[in-house]
C-alpha cells in the first residue's frame, strides 16, 4: 500500500476511535471540558502510574463488607458483576452476556460470558453467582448491603436458617443463572450492581476466611498487589482480563493517611494526580475559590451533579414539628440561595429531594418558595409566635453541615424560631437521628445506592418502614396516601407510569413538608493536565480504569 | 624572692554604689618552702584572699578592685588566661575544705588526680604515678582505692585524695582552705601531720587558712591574723602565740580553751563581725576591743611594723586598758 | 530485693490494669455505635444487629470487659472490628515509623540543647542568656498541630524544600522530626541551663579550674556529666511518651505510625485498636520508668541500683 494511503486510513482509524471515545459519554455530566475536534482526539497511551491518596483506609476489599463512595472506585477495579453501568445511569451487561425477564418480571434469566477467569485462573461459572449472593445475605457475615437482596425468593427464610439455600437463586447449568424475586421489582439490576453482588470466588473465600478482604481475587482489570493497611494500596493490571480498554494504566498507587489540605497541597506540587478522590467536595471548600481563579488550573477542573440531596429533617412525631403550619413555616423562612453562597458555590440550591441525575428530578418543583414574612404569618396563626425552640442536630465529621447549620439558624431567629446547635460526631449523629422521638431536627441528605426514585423516596417517606431504631424515615413521616403512591411505584412493570407515580408522591410530600430541602452537591475533581479519560461518573464518581496518563 | 607576694589587694563585691569591700588593702609575702596561716574569723575576708590567687573568684559577683598579687613575680591578677591556666596546678595547688564537695562525684579518684597529671606532667599520667601519689599521702591498698568514687571514702580519705590530687603537678604552693575545718579531730591531726611531712619532703610552700588557732602552732612559721577584710597583727608563729599583740589577736588566743583551766565558762569575745557594708568608724575592732579610746572612733589604724617580722594595726598595743576590760576574767 | 521487685511488679500491673479499666469503660461512655461506623450510613438495622451479634457488643459491659481481660492475659489484642487487621500487627509494623520519627527528633533537640544550655549557663544574664529564655518559651509554647502545619505550608508547600508527607524514604522524616524537636528543644535547653547553672556553682566545678582545667573540659566534660543526670532520665520518660505515638506531627504529616493508628481508631470508635494503643502507650511509660531507675543507678555512682 502507498504511504498516502496508510496515512489515510490510519487518520480515519483516530477520528473513529476518537469519536467513539466522545460518543460514549452521556450527557448527564455537567462541566465538560471543551470538546476536542475529532480530528484532534488523542490516542490513549499505555504505561504509567496513577497517583492518588486518600484520608481513611478502607475497611476491607471484601465487596460484601464494604458500602461507600470511597471505596467503590477500587472495589470496580478488582471485581465486577453481572452488569455495569454505561457512562452515566444506564446499565449495560458485563458478566451477564444477556438476559431474559419473565412476563411477570420477577425472574430473570442471565446467559454468563464465557471464558472469563478470576484473576487465580479459574473460570467464572453461574453457580459462582449463586454462592456470592447466597453468602452476602448469611447473617453471620453481616455484609452491608444485605438489605437490598432480602427481595430474591427464599431469602429471609435462608437468613433464618430454615433452608441450606436460597430458593430463588439458582444456575441450572454453567452459563445460565436464574434469580427469581418474591415481588416485581424494576429496579432490580440496579440491585446488581451493588458492591454485594460482584462475584467473588468460594475456594480464596474458603482459603482465607476472615481475611479475604486483604486478598481479593476478581475478574476486574486489575489486581490488588501491595497493601500495607491503611498506609499504602497498588493495583497492576490483571493479566487475565481480556478488557484492554482499561487497562492502560501500568498500575495505581494509593497513599492512605493526611487530610485534604495535605493532599492538595501534593497535588499543587505534581505528587499526585487527581487532587480529592473524596469527590464531595473535590476541592477542600477554603480553596475552592483561590483554585476556580488560579490559571493554572483552568479547565482541569471536572465537575458534576451528584446524585445527592441535602435537607433539613423535620421529626414529624415531635414537636414543635408534629404541626403542619410550623413545618411550613420552616421551609419559607429559609434562605437556599443564601446557603449555596457561603457553601462558595458547591452546591446548587434544592427545591426538591431527588436531584438532577436521578430519574423523576422535576426541575420545575418548588413547593415552597423563600417568604420569611409568610413564615412568621403562619407562625402566628398556629399560635408560636416566639415560643418555638429545639435542637439542631449536625454532624462534625465534614464541614458543609456547621456553616449550613449556623444559616439556618440565622434565618430561623429572623422569624422568631430559636434553633440550639447540637454538633456531634458521625455515629452519634446516625445513632440519634435515626432512633425514634429522639431528634426533633437535623441536617441530614441521601446519596443514591443506585440511580432510581425509590431509592431516595420509598426509603424515606415510606410510613411502613419507620422502625424504633435505625430508622431511615428520619422525619418519621407517615402519611397514608403517600404510601399507597409509593407501594404501587415500587412494583409498577411501566416505567412512565412509574416515574410519575414517583412524581406525584414526592409532590405531595414535600407539601406535608416534613423536610426542607437545602441543596444538592456537586463533585469536583482537580487533575493533572496529563491525566485523560477522568471523567465523573454520576454513581460510582471516578472510574480509574479508564483513565490513562499522556506523557 | 618571696615566692608569693600580694600587694593592697582590693576586693569588692557587687559593682558601683552597691560595692561591698570584702578585702581592703590586704598585703603578705611568703617565701619558698615557708608556711603562712591566715588566721581569722567567718566573714573576715581571709577565704576571699586565698581563692584570689588563681584567680578563682567569681567575676562577677567578684570584683578585683585593686593591688597585685605576684606569683614568682608575675601579676595573677592581669595575667592572659592561657598563662593561669597554667599557673593554676602547675604552680599553686589548692586543698580546699569540704574534699568530698570538691571531688566530682561521677569520675572515680584514679581519673581524677590523672587529670591533674595529664594538665601539668603528662609524661607522668601513668597508674604507677597515681599510686605513688596515693601511698604519699597514706591511703592503703592504692592499687584498688584508684576504682573507687568519692562517696566511698571516708572524710579523712577525701581529703588525703585532694592534697594527693594537689601534689600530683608538684606545684610550689600550696593553698589550703581550712582543710582540716570538715573532719574530726583525730583526723585533723593526721592531716596536719601530713602536710607537714609533705612539705619537708618536696619544699613546697603552704598558705593555710583556718580559724583554728591550733593548728597554727603546729605548722606555720608565720601568722597573719585577719579582721573585717583588713590584716590587724602578722608575726612569726611562736612570738604571736607567747605574745600577742593586737587586741584582738589576744581575745583570740584568750578564747581557745585550755584542759587545765577551772573556769566555769568559756572566754568569748564580745559582740561580732561586722557585716560587709557596716563596718564601724575608725578602727574595725573598736566597738568589741577591751582597750578602746575615743580616738580609735575616728581614724582608721595604720597597719605599722613594729619590729622586723613583726605589724599591728593598733597605735595602743604596748599600753594598758583604759577602761574596764571588756575581757571575762579567767579566774572568777 | 526481691520483695522490691514483686511489689513493684505488682503497682505496675495494677497501673496498667487500672488504665485498661478506664479506657474501656470511658470508651463506653462516648456517644456513638462502632457498628455504625463499620456499617455505613445507609445501614439498616438488620446489618446493625448483625454487627452487634458478631462482636457482642450487646453483652453486659462487665462481661466484655472481662473477656478482654481474658484475651490479653493470653497475649492477644484482639483484632479491629473496622479493618480485621490484628492489633498487635497494626501497633509493631507502626512502630518503626514512630521510632525512627523519635529518634531522629530526639538527636536534633538534644544536639541543639546542651550547647544552648551550657553555654547560656557559662554566660549566665548575658543577652545571649536571655534570648535562648525567651526562643526557648516560645517554642515550647507553640502548639504541635499548628507549627506543624505551617512548616508543612511554608517550608514543604511553598518553598519546595522538604517533602510535604507520607513516608516514602528518609527524607520525609526530616520535617517532622524538626517540628518535633522544636517543641522539645526549649524545655531541653532550659532544664540543662538550670542544671548546669547549678553544678557550675559547685565546690567541684571550682576544684578543678584550681587544677588549671580548660573552660571546655570544666564545662563539657566536669559540669555537663553531672548536669546531665537528671536530663537523662526525663528523656527516657519523653522518648517512652513519643514512642506511644506522636499523634499532632505523624497525622498532618500523614506518617503511618502508631499515633495516626490511635486517632483514627477514635474517630472509628473502634474498641480493639483504642485498647491497644492506649495499653502500649501505657506499658511504655511503666517500663520508662522501670528502665529510667535502673539508668539513674548507671549513671550516677553515687545511687546504688536499687530498683
Amino acid at each position: 500500500m502507498s504511504a498516502l494511503v496508510k496515512f489515510t486510513a490510519a487518520t480515519i482509524l483516530r477520528i473513529l476511535v476518537g469519536s467513539l471515545l466522545c460518543g460514549t459519554l452521556s450527557d448527564t455530566r455537567a462541566g465538560l471540558p471543551p470538546s476536542v475536534s475529532a480530528t484532534n482526539v488523542p490516542i490513549p497511551k499505555r504505561g504509567g502510574t496513577l497517583r492518588l491518596a486518600m484520608p481513611n483506609d478502607i475497611s476491607s476489599f471484601d465487596p460484601a463488607l464494604a458500602f461507600d463512595t470511597i471505596s467503590e472506585p477500587f472495589l470496580m477495579l478488582v471485581y465486577q458483576g453481572l452488569v455495569e453501568y454505561d457512562d452515566g445511569v444506564k446499565l449495560l451487561p458485563c458478566l451477564a452476556k444477556n438476559w431474559t425477564i419473565s412476563a411477570d418480571q420477577r425472574i430473570y434469566s442471565f446467559h454468563i460470558r464465557p471464558g472469563v477467569r478470576f484473576s487465580n485462573g479459574r473460570v467464572v461459572v453461574a453457580s459462582d453467582f449463586v454462592y456470592t449472593l447466597e453468602r452476602t445475605l448469611d447473617p453471620k457475615l453481616a455484609a452491608l448491603s444485605e438489605s437490598f437482596f432480602e427481595e430474591i425468593a427464599g431469602a429471609p427464610d435462608y437468613r433464618a436458617g430454615k433452608t441450606p439455600h436460597v430458593r430463588g437463586l439458582r444456575a441450572p447449568s454453567d452459563d445460565t443463572l436464574v434469580i427469581e424475586l418474591t415481588a416485581p421489582d424494576p429496579s432490580f439490576l440496579y440491585i446488581l450492581t451493588l458492591p454485594g453482588a460482584l462475584v467473588v470466588p468460594r475456594e480464596v473465600v474458603a482459603q482465607y476466611g476472615q481475611s479475604f478482604g486483604s486478598h481479593p481475587v476478581g475478574t476486574g482489570p486489575y489486581r490488588l498487589t501491595e497493601w500495607l493497611r491503611a498506609v499504602r494500596m497498588r493495583f497492576e493490571r490483571n493479566p487475565l482480563s481480556t478488557q484492554s480498554d482499561r487497562q492502560y494504566l501500568d498500575a495505581i498507587d494509593v497513599m492512605e493517611g493526611g487530610d485534604r489540605e495535605l493532599h492538595l497541597m501534593m497535588f499543587e506540587r505534581g505528587e499526585l494526580d487527581i487532587a480529592n478522590i473524596t469527590a464531595d467536595p473535590g476541592i477542600p471548600v477554603p480553596d475552592f475559590i483561590r483554585i476556580q481563579h488560579t490559571p493554572r488550573w483552568q479547565g482541569l477542573i471536572e465537575c458534576m451533579s451528584a446524585a445527592s440531596s441535602y435537607f433539613l429533617v423535620l421529626n414529624t412525631e415531635l414537636p414543635p414539628f408534629n404541626e403542619l403550619k410550623v413545618r411550613q413555616a420552616m421551609n419559607y423562612a429559609i434562605d437556599k440561595d443564601k446557603i449555596v453562597r457561603l457553601l462558595h458555590g458547591t452546591s446548587t440550591p434544592a427545591n426538591s429531594v431527588l436531584p438532577p441525575p436521578v430519574p423523576g428530578y422535576n426541575p420545575n418543583l418548588n413547593v415552597y418558595a423563600y417568604d420569611p414574612a409568610k413564615a412568621r404569618r403562619l407562625l402566628a396563626e398556629s399560635g408560636h409566635a416566639d415560643d418555638i425552640s429545639f435542637n439542631l442536630w449536625y454532624e462534625t465529621d465534614s464541614t458543609k453541615p456547621d456553616t449550613t447549620a449556623t444559616a439556618i439558624q440565622y434565618d430561623l431567629l429572623q422569624v422568631g424560631i430559636h434553633a440550639r446547635l447540637n454538633p456531634v460526631s458521625f455515629p452519634a449523629f446516625l445513632d440519634a437521628t435515626q432512633r425514634r422521638k429522639t431528634a426533633q431536627c437535623s441536617i441530614s441528605g441521601w446519596s443514591q445506592d443506585y440511580p432510581d426514585p425509590g431509592d431516595f423516596l420509598d426509603t424515606m417517606f415510606n410510613g411502613h418502614r419507620i422502625t424504633d431504631e435505625g430508622c431511615q424515615n428520619l422525619a418519621f413521616y407517615n402519611n397514608p396516601e403517600v404510601n399507597d403512591l409509593l407501594a404501587e411505584a415500587a412494583t409498577c412493570p411501566d416505567p412512565d407510569r412509574r416515574l410519575h407515580l414517583y412524581q406525584v408522591a414526592e409532590r405531595t410530600m414535600l407539601t406535608d413538608a416534613p423536610v426542607v430541602p437545602l441543596y444538592f452537591a456537586r463533585i469536583y475533581a482537580l487533575r493533572q493536565p496529563w491525566l485523560r479519560g477522568c471523567y465523573l461518573h454520576p454513581v460510582l464518581y471516578f472510574r480509574f480504569e479508564r483513565m490513562w496518563l499522556d506523557r | 624572692m618571696p615566692l608569693l607576694e600580694i600587694k593592697n589587694l582590693q576586693i569588692d563585691f557587687g559593682r558601683g554604689l552597691n560595692a561591698l569591700r570584702a578585702v581592703d588593702g590586704v598585703s603578705l609575702a611568703l617565701e619558698p618552702g615557708k608556711t603562712l596561716c591566715v588566721v581569722g574569723e567567718s566573714g573576715s575576708g581571709k577565704s576571699v584572699t586565698a581563692l584570689s590567687i588563681a584567680r578563682l573568684l567569681a567575676t562577677p559577683p567578684a570584683v578585683y578592685a585593686g593591688g597585685e598579687i605576684l606569683l614568682e613575680n608575675r601579676d595573677v591578677l592581669r595575667m592572659p588566661s592561657a598563662e593561669l591556666r597554667q599557673i593554676r596546678g602547675g604552680l599553686v595547688s589548692y586543698v580546699f575544705q569540704e574534699a568530698g564537695a570538691s571531688l566530682n562525684p561521677v569520675f572515680r579518684i584514679g581519673n581524677q588526680i590523672r587529670e591533674a597529671l595529664q594538665l601539668h606532667r603528662p609524661e607522668a599520667a601513668t597508674n604507677a604515678e597515681i599510686i605513688r601519689l596515693l601511698k604519699l599521702v597514706g591511703i592503703p591498698a592504692p592499687e584498688s582505692r584508684m576504682r573507687c568514687y568519692p562517696h566511698e571514702l571516708s572524710g579523712g580519705m577525701q581529703q588525703r585524695v585532694m592534697i594527693a590530687m594537689a601534689l600530683a603537678p608538684q606545684p610550689k604552693l600550696l593553698v589550703a582552705d581550712e582543710p582540716t575545718t570538715a573532719l574530726d579531730v583525730t583526723i585533723q591531726a593526721q592531716i596536719i601531720e601530713l602536710l607537714v611531712r609533705l612539705r619537708q619532703q618536696l619544699g613546697m610552700a603552704i598558705l593555710l587558712i583556718t580559724h583554728n588557732l591550733g593548728i597554727v602552732g603546729d605548722i606555720a612559721d608565720e601568722v597573719a591574723v585577719m579582721y573585717a577584710g583588713q590584716i590587724v597583727e602578722t608575726a612569726p608563729a611562736r612570738a604571736l602565740l607567747r605574745r600577742p599583740l593586737h587586741p584582738y589577736t589576744q581575745a583570740l588566743i584568750n578564747s581557745v580553751p585550755r584542759l587545765e583551766s577551772t573556769a566555769g565558762r568559756l572566754a568569748t569575745i564580745a559582740g561580732a563581725v561586722p557585716r560587709l557594708g557596716a563596718f564601724p568608724a575608725g578602727c574595725r575592732f573598736h566597738p568589741r576591743c577591751p582597750i578602746a579610746r575615743p580616738e580609735c572612733s575616728q581614724s582608721p589604724p595604720p597597719l605599722v611594723e613594729i619590729e622586723p617580722g613583726r605589724r599591728v594595726r593598733c597605735p595602743f598595743w604596748n599600753q594598758p586598758a583604759a577602761s574596764p576590760s571588756t575581757l571575762e576574767p579567767l579566774n572568777p | 530485693m526481691i520483695t522490691r521487685l514483686l511489689k513493684r511488679f505488682i503497682a505496675s500491673a495494677v497501673t496498667l490494669l487500672g488504665t485498661a479499666f478506664l479506657t474501656f469503660f470511658l470508651l463506653n461512655a462516648v456517644p456513638g455505635d462502632v457498628a455504625r461506623v463499620i456499617a455505613g450510613a445507609k445501614a439498616t438495622p438488620e446489618v446493625i444487629k448483625d454487627i452487634h451479634a458478631k462482636y457482642h457488643l450487646d453483652d453486659p459491659l462487665w462481661q466484655r470487659f472481662g473477656f478482654y481481660l481474658g484475651q490479653l492475659a493470653h497475649g492477644n489484642l484482639g483484632h479491629s472490628y473496622v479493618t480485621d487487621q490484628s492489633v498487635a500487627e497494626a501497633i509493631l509494623t507502626r512502630l518503626p515509623t514512630t521510632a525512627a520519627l523519635s529518634s531522629l527528633a530526639v538527636v536534633m533537640w538534644v544536639a541543639l540543647a546542651v550547647p544552648f544550655g551550657v553555654l547560656t549557663a557559662r554566660f549566665r544574664d548575658s543577652w545571649f542568656d536571655r534570648s535562648v529564655l525567651i526562643a526557648a518559651t516560645l517554642t515550647l509554647s507553640l502548639p504541635a498541630f499548628w507549627l506543624a502545619r505551617m512548616l508543612q505550608y511554608w517550608l514543604g508547600y511553598q518553598l519546595g524544600w522538604f517533602p510535604i508527607g507520607f513516608f516514602r524514604s528518609f527524607f520525609d522524616l526530616l520535617l517532622p522530626a524538626a517540628a518535633l524537636a522544636i517543641l522539645f528543644v526549649g524545655y531541653y535547653a532550659r532544664l540543662i541551663h538550670t542544671n548546669m547553672v547549678e553544678v557550675l556553682d559547685s565546690p567541684y566545678v571550682r576544684a578543678a579550674r584550681a587544677r588549671g582545667a580548660s573552660e571546655t573540659a570544666v564545662l563539657f566534660q566536669h559540669a555537663l556529666r553531672n548536669a546531665m543526670i537528671p536530663v537523662v532520665t526525663i528523656l527516657g520518660m519523653d522518648v517512652a511518651g513519643l514512642l506511644g505515638g506522636v499523634l499532632f506531627i505523624e497525622n498532618v504529616f500523614a506518617l503511618p505510625g502508631i499515633g495516626t493508628l490511635a486517632v483514627q481508631s477514635v474517630f472509628n470508635l473502634d474498641p480493639p485498636v483504642i485498647m491497644g494503643t492506649v495499653l502500649f502507650s501505657a506499658a511504655l511509660v511503666v517500663g520508662a520508668n522501670w528502665v529510667v531507675d535502673l539508668l539513674y543507678g548507671l549513671i550516677d555512682p553515687r545511687i546504688k541500683t536499687g530498683i
